[in-house]
């Protein structure tokens, strides 16, 4: 089986529109989010947001084209791909938003103009973020686009992984993406799921905030001189509930043991963990229980929501080019905010950055639909 | 990358302007091991065609699902942007939740009893090929040891509406379906059961594949999104080849994977092709008793 | 309004919002509502439904885990707190 390593990252996100300014974001302990205002419902919603600071309209339908290429290209930048290269690159996609912006923009000024006829999701089909980054790349190879709630980058970077083990292919782009819509905000505030500041793990939690952000990977057969690996990963799924895992966490520790062996590591092994830390009470609590029946010791447990927000679809990748990022620089981030150990989950994330040394890592993600998916990678 | 055919189930319904959806219950109360409530249209489709796939065939719990639309729970995207847009109110909990990919697959692993990958990968107009790679990678690298490949289509009333979108004329015949194939590791004892997936790049690949494994009795099948010189090579060199565009088939836009599913869920032998994409990259072949 | 009205109308409004399959008058006003070991077996999510519903049809919204599950334990205490 070939080895797939991260030859190209980049990310665009509330730390910052390139890595470098996120990493100089983490060391500097400044959390970026703010509050907004929706006004289109009958009663203004109010709602903490990270948003990447490109000086748009939060909901203007044209972020996307000018957002997504620049983080494509500088995923592809390291690598000097040739035409015939780019040509054949196949893309891997995750989202849980995709052009959904645009169908509310259209169907909100069709409404405006012409209620008898307007229509939703007239533009409709996932294939919108992949066309345009086979366009920006230059590819005419496959095309692949996951719709599995928070996991789908991660499940998106997962299937590269095995088709480059297998010889299918000697590179792949893979891509994340979530930028800010409607639906999103509106839909977890009717879940009653939202909260001013998120917490992970802490005993005062009581929510998420949502987030935007941009993540690209080039996968290769053939490394950089600094690229971490890409070992291996698993997924599963929970079908105690729509929302969550079974709070007993073990359908996280039956996926975390899964991705273990898949990678052929020991728990022992793994020097720290980037957490799905999603700061509800319910998610956390699996999350804690799951990790706690395969780690014993708990490796160090970092959490990147507090920094980025949830950027649901596209987390797993923007977490971890964060992460990757971060390691590379010589170092585990903290989760900012931590104050109040929960003595039931018994997690207390980093609350100051660490030194990163050469070794394994994990990630987790999970996913409404009680979707499970662990990746761990290898820092050279 | 091959795999073996276990199972197929194919369901596509024709749809009529003047009726409701027909009722889905009947059915759904015959394959599903207990009432599921609060699902939409899209969900019930997928347990219906699942369940059928699977009737009489031992499952692993480890079995994976791979599920593809174009797109994907439409009913609940409505909704839930009517409420918002036009109600202006915040969307139902129910709606917004059933407006992701991966609670479908949900229902799926809890009527048939599976914890294995729960995947929704889709490609427009191409789900069957997004769902079926990822499924063959996944028992290639023995991730699973079987894996249930779905493709699932709704059309939402009006039906003039998902002309529109669908871009068709007004007199074509809508369909919803559910397509779906059961696949186990490849055993090569049984060659006219195995499934094979092959992406090729121009006319020249496209010629040495025809030429070393298509027989007389292939049933071959020209997707709607072949290149211009491969769909002319395909014309030429078998002409007896279906073009899906012209099948008198309830439309929806997955209906190369209704094409495909009907033809081996029928139980036809000397192999099933179909041939997508091509001219310069990103051709696909999907074949049955290579 | 008049309370029996009430009662029957929240029975409606949960068959309905919840998708569950059960007649009006087969829901006792007193049964607890919510949890695996009640009648209706409702979870957080037909919780968060309900609530939806009840604050768009009579203006009064249930915010916060506790006073959800003091409102939503039964039909009357439903009705109680839409009275309120």
């Amino acid at each position: 089986m070939n080895t797939s390593y991260l030859r190209g990252m980049a990310l665009n996100c509330a730390l910052g529109l390139d890595r470098s300014t996120c990493l100089a974001a983490l060391h500097s302990g400044r959390m970026n989010s703010d509050k907004r205002v929706l006004d289109m419902f009958d009663e203004p919603l109010e709602l903490s947001y990270y948003r990447i600071a490109d000086g748009a309209d939060l909901l203007d339908p044209e972020r996307m084209k000018r957002l997504l290429p620049p983080v494509v290209e500088a995923a592809l930048a390291p690598a000097g791909l040739t035409v015939k290269q780019r040509r054949e690159l196949p893309v891997f996609i995750g989202s849980s938003c995709f052009s959904i912006a645009s169908e509310e923009s259209h169907y909100a000024r069709e409404l405006a103009h012409d209620p008898g006829h307007a229509m939703p999701m007239r533009l409709t089909g996932f294939d919108v973020i992949a066309t345009l980054v086979r366009e920006t790349a230059g590819s005419n190879a496959a095309a692949f686009t996951w719709n599995t709630a928070c996991t789908s980058a991660a499940n998106a970077l997962l299937a590269a992984q095995r088709s480059l083990a297998l010889g299918r292919y000697r590179q792949a782009l893979v891509v994340g993406l979530e930028l800010a819509n409607l639906t999103t905000l509106s839909g977890f505030s009717a879940l009653q799921l939202m909260a001013d500041t998120v917490r992970p793990f802490d005993a005062r939690r009581t929510g998420i905030v949502l987030g935007e952000g941009i993540s690209a990977v080039l996968l290769d057969v053939e490394p950089g001189p600094t690229s971490p690996r890409l070992v291996a990963g698993a997924s599963n799924c929970d079908t105690h509930g729509v929302t969550g895992a079974n709070p007993d966490g073990s359908s996280i520790a039956a996926v975390l043991a899964r991705g273990l062996r898949m990678a052929g590591v020991e728990a022992a092994q793994i020097r720290a963990l980037k957490a799905h830390g999603t700061g509800t009470v319910t998610n956390d609590e699996a999350e804690a229980r799951g990790m706690h029946g395969v780690f014993s010791p708990m490796p160090p447990v970092c959490a990147l929501k507090p920094w980025l927000g949830h950027t649901m679809g596209a987390c797993g990748l923007n977490e971890l080019v964060l992460f990757a990022s971060a390691l590379e620089d010589g170092f585990i981030p903290a989760a900012a905010g931590f104050e109040t150990v929960d003595e039931a989950l018994n997690v207390v994330p980093l609350t100051e950055e660490t030194t990163a040394g050469p070794g394994y890592y994990l990630l987790n993600q999970f996913g409404f639909g009680g979707n499970n998916t662990v990746l761990i990678m290898e820092q050279p | 990358m091959q795999a073996a055919l276990l199972s197929a189930s194919h369901y596509l319904g024709a749809l009529r302007d003047d009726e409701a959806l027909p009722s889905l219950n009947d059915l759904l109360e015959d394959i599903c091991r207990h009432s599921y409530r609060r699902i939409d249209r899209f969900v019930q489709l997928a347990l219906v065609g699942s369940a059928h796939c699977v009737r009489g065939v031992k499952l692993h719990a480890d079995c994976g699902i791979y599920m593809g639309s174009t797109h994907g729970p439409l009913t609940s995207n409505i909704r839930v942007q009517e409420q918002m847009l036009r109600g202006r109110e915040l969307p139902k909990p129910f709606n917004f939740v059933n407006t992701l990919g991966s609670i479908s697959g949900f229902y799926v692993a809890d009527n048939l009893q599976l914890s294995g990958p729960s995947l929704f990968v889709s490609r427009y107009g191409r789900s069957l090929e997004a769902a079926l790679e990822t499924a063959l990678t996944d028992l290639a690298t023995e991730a699973v040891g079987q894996a249930l490949v779905g493709v699932v289509e709704e059309a939402p009333l009006p039906l003039d509406n998902q002309r529109l979108r669908l871009q068709v004329n007004a007199d074509v015949t809508l369909g919803e379906g559910s397509h779906w194939i059961l696949l186990g590791p490849s055993a090569q004892s049984s060659p006219q059961r195995e499934l094979g997936l092959h992406r090729f790049s121009g006319t020249g690949e496209l010629e040495s594949y025809l030429a070393s494994h298509v027989r007389a009795s292939t049933v071959v099948c020209l997707g709607r999104r072949l290149g211009p010189s491969v769909a002319h090579l395909l014309r030429r060199n078998i002409p007896e080849a279906i073009d899906v565009a012209h099948l008198p088939l309830p439309f929806h836009d997955s209906i190369e994977a209704a094409w495909f599913v009907d033809q081996i869920a029928n139980g036809k032998t000397g192999g099933v092709l179909l041939v997508n994409g091509g001219d310069d990259g990103d051709g696909c072949l999907l074949h049955l008793g290579a | 309004m008049d309370r029996e009205q009430l009662t029957r109308e929240l029975k409606v409004l949960i068959i309905e919002e919840c998708e569950k399959d059960v007649r009006p008058e087969a829901i006792d006003n007193d049964v607890l509502l919510m949890g695996q070991d009640s009648e209706l077996g409702l979870d957080s999510l037909d919780a968060l439904q309900i609530s939806l519903a009840v604050k768009k049809r009579y203006g009064k919204r249930i915010d916060g885990n506790n006073e959800t599950r003091a409102a939503l334990q039964s039909i009357n205490t439903l009705a109680d707190f839409i009275q309120r």
